[in-house]
């Protein structure tokens, strides 16, 4: 095609532009709406294992670290705490509580006492019903968090004294109940302390009975780093709480092989809306093919006209799909998961080769069509 | 007549008709599709996370606390109450029965192991795998902690239930005295003679019974002499998430109106069903697991969340694109509308025969999409769940209703068109 | 050396199981004008139709300007439309979104080289050279029509063909396009035209009359 001409072509859709404002923004509008929420579930899709990781955190504990030794409640040392954080690292650490067990009396009868470090016991155990609080610093030594059976039993509310004695009856601490919870578990007939006053209490300074931890580990990287804790600290014996993982691994599978598939039929089924809304425009403009053909421009010649006329409103329309998108997905992401969403650079090519594929099929469809009607009878419609 | 002229236009041009039902039934399968699977996901997704835990606890109502270290129960067992295992049947036949997956009873005694008296073991005794006949006798239901403990890894065997001396021994325990698949075990209870045991299997992954032995219940009901004894049964129920009724039950159950209560029975929450079982069960005081019931129901929530919003949207811009169709489509016939006008037709009778053929196009796409829908439903499920799901009474109407509505809204915005179209441009030849 | 610029030979078209022309014989001299009149179903729209290469005949031979172009292919007919035929259609088919100029151009472009020099002389020649940049809306019927006619000359083809030109225009419009055929009658190029008008149709230099695909009548001028 020589200068002329090409000068021609690009005329051509100038004007088909410029003069049919209506179509061409429908065109847009349309791809505008299809871009946005495919570019919006492939974000959210490509996010959505984030998201669920986060949101898996909240379960709590996923491992078990207690003495190696095989005996009467076996104690390790307090010092193994810092010792673990050490070598998982902080960053991966979500939650990390020492636990120490005991029978303490107290004025009604005997109970198991159970110290722990309060913030982060609280971190492992948020979805536990509490009725009133729970106790906030670790060093709190006047206040504790009674199960809910032993409080039915002994008569307790928020707010009573509660008094905790030393099997000899040689230590004592008088203590406010600050919170009762709830559990459904053996905790509903513990007392819970902070760490220091247990140990006090029950003549174990310094010791622990064992930890629980909430570590960022997949599958099977939890095993391995059991094993490697169990190498490293050889006195422990450390657990990845397998009915935690397995669960979690099932949540994590069902969710993204159902995000696989939602995802994957509406992009798919959106992408079919649009090409056929597309190529219904194009349809519609039969008369136009016929003329062109009667006037003797080769069926090439109309391909690229119509083709270029296409691609360039896939383009505008997914060049402002693409923001519009992420903005959706950043809604998803706020209602469903409370977060945001971060922008998953896969989308631009994902987008881009769907809607490529689109805009071509678009085209030519139509066109392939209209190359076998009857140019006469076209022309002679109504 | 006017079906007559219906008829004509509707088939005529019949290329672009197919355009146009094409795109709706596209939409209309989505939305089929969608609306499928969100109604029965929160069921099925329920089922399978329900069925990795145990959400539910049964206990005996008693005076006492217990006093539990290190898996065993420092307070003597005399005095305290005892639920009866003749009693397990009327689990399953609660209002909720079928949300039962299953359950399984326990009764520990402390015992000291020969050769390491030092340290008291908890033998703790269970159904592992068992018939239980249903409350009139007529169905049985196979649970046992099979059922109920799916993370759970045995090397060896699982015990027989019919063999009493079968026993289960914690990895923990096992590695510490070195005990082996095969090996016998003779345990001695606080009061009464030894018991030699047979290991069947090492148990790996539960952090609650790694020092302990297993055994079948009636082992441990015959060391201490408490025939169909149960001290406390797990059950592993299919719930739904919490919701503000549920939590207004739970905290002020006296301020439920008749209508809220019967709502509230009516709904398998965790703790609905723990309240009909402690209906059923005499001398019972049943509570959830709230660890497992809240992070399920978080799940489970996040998921018909998503669900929700993501055919919301799909709603919206689905129906956009088939509106746009319309749209163009009432363009291209322009000069059919112009004729129609120039022969004499008024504003409202053109308008009448686009509102009718679009109903029509809108049934005629939504049916196809709501089929389409179903299969693609069907493929998915089973994809998903390897079983089928349930075809929903309510998809039909709904999708139907979208169908027409997406193509009316589409004729409706191309119907100030039409009333602009003059009739001269026809007499003219002119578009 | 050929004198006729268009010859049909035993011309036969049929539709599944109707016949629209049979055994058909047809001449044109160069610079001829021949109306083809006849009722509706009488096969003038399958004659034009196949004269203007946009629709190819059952059977028979078609020789228009030397070369047999009765069985060719799409892309030649294509070909054929592009260098030998210019088309007037009864609804003026004009690109919408193209000015009257530029709509010109479009049958230059197809065709070879556009030059917008010869597509303004063109629009000169029907009069409408104050009209070249306004689009088909902006113009009336009659002027639609001549930007037509200004179309199908522009390549020089060898043949003019037109359905029923001034079938939907007005009285004064219709005469100003009438002039205009005469006029290129005039300059020697030839016109086959589809008419139902017997006053246009004797414009001619003869007219055929079509009944049921035959020719029943010829008169002469």
């Amino acid at each position: 095609m020589n200068h002329m001409n090409f000068k021609m072509f690009l005329r051509l859709i100038r004007q088909g532009i410029r003069n049919q404002r209506n179509r061409i923004a429908v065109g847009v509008f349309c791809v505008f709406i299809g871009v946005t929420v495919v570019s919006s579930l492939i974000n959210l899709y490509y996010d959505i294992s984030y998201k669920m990781h986060e949101e898996l955190k909240s379960h709590g504990a996923n491992f078990f670290v207690g003495s190696k030794t095989y005996s009467v409640s076996p104690t390790l040392d307090q010092s193994v705490l810092d010792l673990l954080i050490k070598t998982i690292t902080r960053e991966k650490i979500v939650a990390i509580s020492p636990f120490l067990y005991g029978i303490a009396r107290l004025d009604l009868g005997n109970a198991v006492l159970v110290g722990v470090d309060f913030p982060e016991f609280k971190k492992l155990e948020r979805h536990w019903p509490i009725v009133g609080q729970w106790v906030s610093m670790s060093f709190d030594d006047r206040h504790c968090v009674v199960g809910r059976t032993l409080a039915n039993t002994m008569h307790l509310k928020v707010g009573d004294s509660l008094t905790v004695y030393s099997q000899d009856l040689n230590t004592h601490a008088p203590l406010t109940i600050k919170g009762i919870i709830e559990t459904g578990e053996s905790a509903d007939e513990q007392v819970f302390v902070n760490l220091p006053l247990a140990q006090r209490i029950l003549g174990l300074e310094g010791k622990v009975h064992h930890a629980m931890l909430r570590v960022e580990v997949t599958g099977t990287e939890a095993e391995h780093l059991a094993r490697f804790l169990e190498k490293t600290i050889p006195f422990i014996k450390a657990d990845a709480l397998k009915r935690v993982s397995y669960s979690e691994g099932k949540i994590l599978e069902s969710m993204t092989g159902l995000m696989t598939l939602m995802v994957s039929t509406i992009v798919v089924l959106m992408t079919l809306v649009l090409m056929t809304t597309l190529t219904a425009m194009t349809a519609f403009r039969r008369k136009e093919i016929a003329l062109m053909k009667a006037l003797g421009a080769k069926n090439r010649s109309i391909l690229s006209y119509f083709t270029v006329e296409i691609i360039l409103i896939v383009l505008v329309g997914t060049i402002l799909g693409i923001p519009a998108g992420f903005i959706l997905a950043q809604i998803f992401g706020k209602t469903i998961f409370l977060s945001f969403v971060s922008f998953r650079l896969i989308v631009i090519p994902f987008t881009l080769a769907i809607m490529s594929g689109t805009a071509v099929l678009a085209a030519i469809i139509p066109i392939r069509r209209a190359y076998r009607l009857d140019t006469a009878l076209v022309l002679k419609e109504e | 007549m006017f079906f007559r002229l219906l008829e004509d236009s509707v088939l005529r041009n019949r290329r672009r008709k197919v355009l146009a039902v094409v795109t709706i039934a596209i939409a209309a399968t989505l939305m089929s599709v969608l609306a499928h699977i969100s109604i029965d996901i929160g069921n099925k997704m329920a089922k399978e996370l329900n069925s990795y835990e145990t959400n539910i606890r049964i206990l005996p109502k008693s005076e006492g606390v217990s006093l539990f270290l290190g898996g065993v129960d420092y307070n003597p067992l005399k005095g305290r109450f005892f639920l009866n295992e003749k009693d397990l049947p009327r689990i399953k036949g609660i209002f909720w029965g079928n949300n039962i997956a299953g359950f399984s009873p326990f009764l520990t005694v402390p015992v000291k192991i020969t050769g390491y008296d030092a340290i008291p073991v908890p033998l703790v005794g269970t159904f592992f795998q068992r018939q239980i006949g249903d409350v009139d006798g007529s169905q049985s239901f196979e649970t046992g902690i099979r059922f109920i403990k799916p993370y759970w890894t045995i090397q060896g065997a699982w015990p027989d239930d019919l063999q009493q001396n079968n026993a289960l021994v914690g990895k923990a325990l096992a590695d510490a005295l070195n005990l082996g698949v095969g090996q016998s075990l003779q345990v001695t209870p606080d009061k009464g003679a030894p018991v030699v045991l047979q290991i069947t299997g090492i148990l790996s992954g539960d952090d609650t019974y790694d020092h302990a032995v297993m055994v079948p219940i009636e082992t441990v009901q015959n060391l201490a002499g408490l025939p169909d004894g149960v001290e406390s049964i797990d059950v592993s129920a299919m719930s739904v998430p919490e919701s503000a009724l549920s939590r207004k039950a739970r905290t002020h159950p006296d301020s439920l109106d008749v209508q809220e209560y019967d709502l509230w029975y009516c709904t398998s929450y965790v703790s609905s069903i723990a309240h009909q079982l402690e209906e059923a069960i005499p001398n019972a005081l049943v509570k959830p697991v709230w660890h497992v019931a809240e992070t399920q129901g978080a799940v489970i929530n996040k998921i018909q969340l998503l669900m929700f919003v993501m055919t919301l949207v799909i709603f919206i811009a689905a129906g956009l694109g088939v509106a746009t169709i319309i749209q163009t489509s009432i363009l291209e016939r322009s000069g059919e509308i112009a004729l129609m006008k120039a022969i004499g037709a008024a504003n409202h009778h053109v308008a009448l025969l686009f509102v009718a053929e679009a109903i029509l196009l809108g049934v005629i796409g939504g049916v196809c999409g709501y089929l389409l829908g179903m299969g693609f439903s069907q493929i998915i499920g089973f994809d998903l769940f390897t079983s089928t799901i349930a075809p929903s009474p309510i998809v039909g109407p709904v999708v139907g209703t979208y169908a027409v509505a997406i193509s009316l809204t589409g004729t409706v915005f191309g119907l100030t068109r039409i009333r602009r179209i003059s009739p001269t441009a026809a007499l003219h030849g002119r578009i | 050396m050929n004198e006729l610029i268009l010859e049909l030979k035993s011309i036969k078209r049929c539709f599944g199981k109707i016949t629209a022309l049979d055994d058909f014989h047809f001449n044109v001299k160069p610079g001829e004008w021949v109306s083809i009149m006849g009722p509706s179903g009488s096969g003038k729209t399958t004659l034009l139709n196949i004269l203007a290469c946009l629709d190819t005949p059952t059977s028979g031979d078609y020789l228009l300007d030397g070369i047999n172009v009765a069985s060719f292919n799409e892309d030649q007919r294509t070909v054929i439309r592009r260098e030998k035929i210019g088309l007037v259609f009864q609804q003026f088919h004009l690109i919408p979104y193209l000015t009257a100029l530029e709509n010109i151009l479009l049958a230059q472009y197809y065709h070879s080289v556009i030059d917008e020099d010869e597509a303004m002389a063109v629009l000169v020649r029907v009069g409408l050279e104050h009209r070249a940049t306004h689009l088909p809306s902006q113009l009336s019927g009659g002027e639609q029509q001549r930007v037509c006619v200004a179309r199908a000359l522009i390549n020089q083809p060898a043949i003019i063909l037109a359905d029923e030109p001034t079938g939907n225009l007005d009285e004064e419009n219709e005469a100003i396009v009438l002039k205009f055929f005469k006029d290129l009658h005039q300059q020697g190029k030839t016109i086959i035209l589809v008419t139902h008008n017997p006053e246009i149709g004797q414009e001619g230099d003869r007219i055929i009359y079509l009944h049921h695909g035959k020719i029943v009548e010829k008169v002469y001028f």
